[in-house]
């Protein structure tokens, strides 16, 4: 209850404060990135989405309301769209984080360190074959299913913070998985 | 974690738990985003009113809380009377399109050029009807579902022939939108027939309120004047149309022996040189002359005519008198027996009528009426590819046009 009291009031200043709000993201960033990354297996792509959440988030942040449900759970909801819309339009650009650092007239202070530490975390990624393969036969299921299994397995995400993210009965996301896991199953 | 599906896919659940997960890490981004999100000016800022904002403010909000039930109240009033237009009210017909194929169908179109009703014209009209479901169909899907309907019963032979004739509904549609419904119509029936490998002649029109008026009062389906519209342009088969009535004749006479005035005026024109309004006088007088329409069963030959003399000779029934060349005052001398011949002349003569030549020379010479009530006046016909595909491109909504595709 703490935890979540705490994480309450910050999300309420996260609204007008910036160091609130850049605590939020602090604690979120990583989670968000990686299960982007396992969604999509793209370093360049998942930093993207991630970026477009966090946006996202910011901009819509006044209209969070709290409900019980915690504020990764949110973060993960709006993850879960951008992948969506993703895969279902097949490419994605970071409109709403150019139009950002357009209206900043931010630059990258050292574009190439940016660029070889995706290198790198693409080369990191690479070597896990075993990975992209699953991933790979997870991507050949119909979405509502690998939403779900995503969450559960790349996420570790319980049955109970599924139904939340998904907004969903906790029964609606133990069907989906059962019915996921069956169908998965032929791929293998 | 416990699950609790059948066990068939029990190994491959243990095996996506213990599947080792990709890891990154990417600080450099993830500070540069955190940069870019917290100088953002999504954070507000507390600002401080002048006195002059607080004035205002002050006022707003202290308004009586009646007032404030007042505006609520009309609001609401507002949105109710906006939805119940949006959703509850008919839609509106902008334009009527009829197409006849034998049978016959004619369909009342919205401003978002989607279908109110449709219609059978005849029997067989209103047999096809009642199998399809046209109502609330994109005119382009409509047409395609009744093509498909008239496929499918055998209807679109190569012999047969696709009359589509298209006019506005009150004033509500304008010009240019009724040439672009047209140009549409005819290229969705071109492709149609394109995609299924069929070969009929379409004609399409574009008419008045006023000609489509006048030809229902008079019993006639596009197929009964489309010829004479090609031939004479809109404006002068409007005046035909209405002669019936300048002439007291019975609508179901006029409407037996409109092919053979439709003829007799092509052939003065053609042949003898008048033009339309001449050649309308001269019908005119002829009729008045023979109430009965009796001397209208067949045409009489044109004397001077080149190739009717050639036939004529040929089938042996020359003779007619040398005067009737210049005897304009009795025009009913140029009406004889000779209808078979002139059905010949007719098919020669129809598609050399059909051209721009025909439509600019008619300009020239139209009809005092037609300055009086231009609004009587219809546009051309088209009979080419390229003429429907001038007309537009697409189905384009109206400007002020308030219903959606």
């Amino acid at each position: 209850m703490d935890n979540n009291h705490s994480e309450k009031d910050l999300v309420a200043r996260a609204r007008h404060c910036p160091e609130a709000f850049g605590l939020l993201y602090d604690q979120n960033y990583a989670a968000i990135l990686n299960y982007c990354l396992r969604r999509t297996g793209d370093v360049e792509l998942a930093q993207d989405l991630t970026a477009e959440t966090f946006v996202k988030a910011l901009k819509n942040i006044g209209r969070y309301e709290w409900r019980g449900s915690s504020f990764s759970a949110w973060l993960y909801r709006i993850a879960g769209n951008e992948l969506t819309s993703y895969f279902r339009k097949g490419l994605h650009k970071a409109v709403s984080l150019e139009h950002l650092r357009e209206s900043q007239g931010f630059e990258p202070s050292s574009p190439e360190e940016l660029e070889d530490e995706l290198i790198a975390a693409q080369e990191q990624l690479a070597r896990q074959q075993e990975f992209l393969s699953c991933r790979q036969k997870i991507s050949q299921l119909p979405p509502k299913y690998q939403e779900v299994i995503a969450l559960r397995f790349f996420a570790g995400k319980s049955h109970q913070e599924i139904a939340e993210i998904l907004a969903k009965p906790e029964g609606t996301v133990k069907s989906l998985l059962h019915r996921g896991l069956k169908k998965l199953r032929s791929f293998f | 974690m416990k699950m609790t599906g059948k066990p068939d896919y029990g190994k491959l659940q243990t095996k996506l738990e213990n599947l080792e997960l990709p890891e990154v890490q990417i600080p450099a981004n993830q500070l540069r985003l955190r940069q870019t999100l917290l100088a953002s000016a999504c954070f507000k800022k507390e600002v401080t009113l002048l006195p002059v904002q607080q004035k205002i403010r002050a006022r707003v909000f202290n308004v009586r809380p009646a007032a404030w039930t007042l505006v609520a109240s009309l609001t609401i009033l507002l949105l109710t009377l906006g939805t119940y237009r949006t959703f509850f009210t008919a839609p509106q017909a902008v334009a009527s399109l009829t197409m006849q194929v034998n049978p016959a169908i004619t369909m009342t179109i919205s401003a978002g050029y989607k279908v109110i009703t449709a219609n059978g014209l005849d029997a067989d009209g209103q047999a096809l009807l009642a199998e399809l479901d046209l109502s609330g169909q994109n005119v382009r899907e409509a047409l395609r579902i009744i093509a498909d309907a008239l496929r499918e019963g055998g209807l679109l032979s190569p012999e047969r022939r696709i009359i589509i004739a298209v006019h506005p509904v009150g004033d509500r549609l304008a010009a240019t939108d009724l040439a672009a419904l047209s140009g549409n119509v005819r290229r969705t029936i071109d492709e149609y027939l394109a995609d299924h490998g069929l070969s009929l002649k379409v004609t399409n029109s574009e008419l008045t309120a006023e000609f489509t008026e006048a030809a229902a009062d008079a019993g006639l389906l596009p197929a009964d004047y489309v010829d004479l519209v090609a031939a004479v342009g809109s404006p002068l088969a409007w005046q035909i149309l209405n002669l019936y009535k300048e002439l007291s004749i019975s609508p179901v006479l006029f409407r037996e022996k409109l092919d053979t005035i439709t003829e007799a005026i092509i052939e003065l024109m053609e042949e003898k040189g008048l033009n339309k309004q001449e050649a309308l006088t001269m019908i005119k007088e002829a009729i008045k002359a023979d109430p009965t329409l009796e001397g209208f069963n067949e045409l009489h030959e044109i004397p001077d005519a080149p190739e009717e003399e050639t036939n004529a000779v040929e089938d042996g029934e020359s003779g007619k008198p040398d005067d009737v060349q210049s005897d304009h005052d009795a025009p009913d001398k140029y009406l004889n027996e000779k209808e078979e011949s002139d059905r010949h002349k007719r098919d020669q003569l129809k598609p050399d009528a059909f051209n721009e030549d025909t439509a600019e020379g008619y300009e020239s010479d139209k009809p005092a009426r037609d300055e009086s009530k231009p609004d009587a006046s219809g546009e051309e016909t088209t009979e080419t590819e390229e003429d429907a595909l001038q007309s537009g491109n697409e189905l384009q909504k109206p400007a002020d046009s308030s219903e959606e595709h």
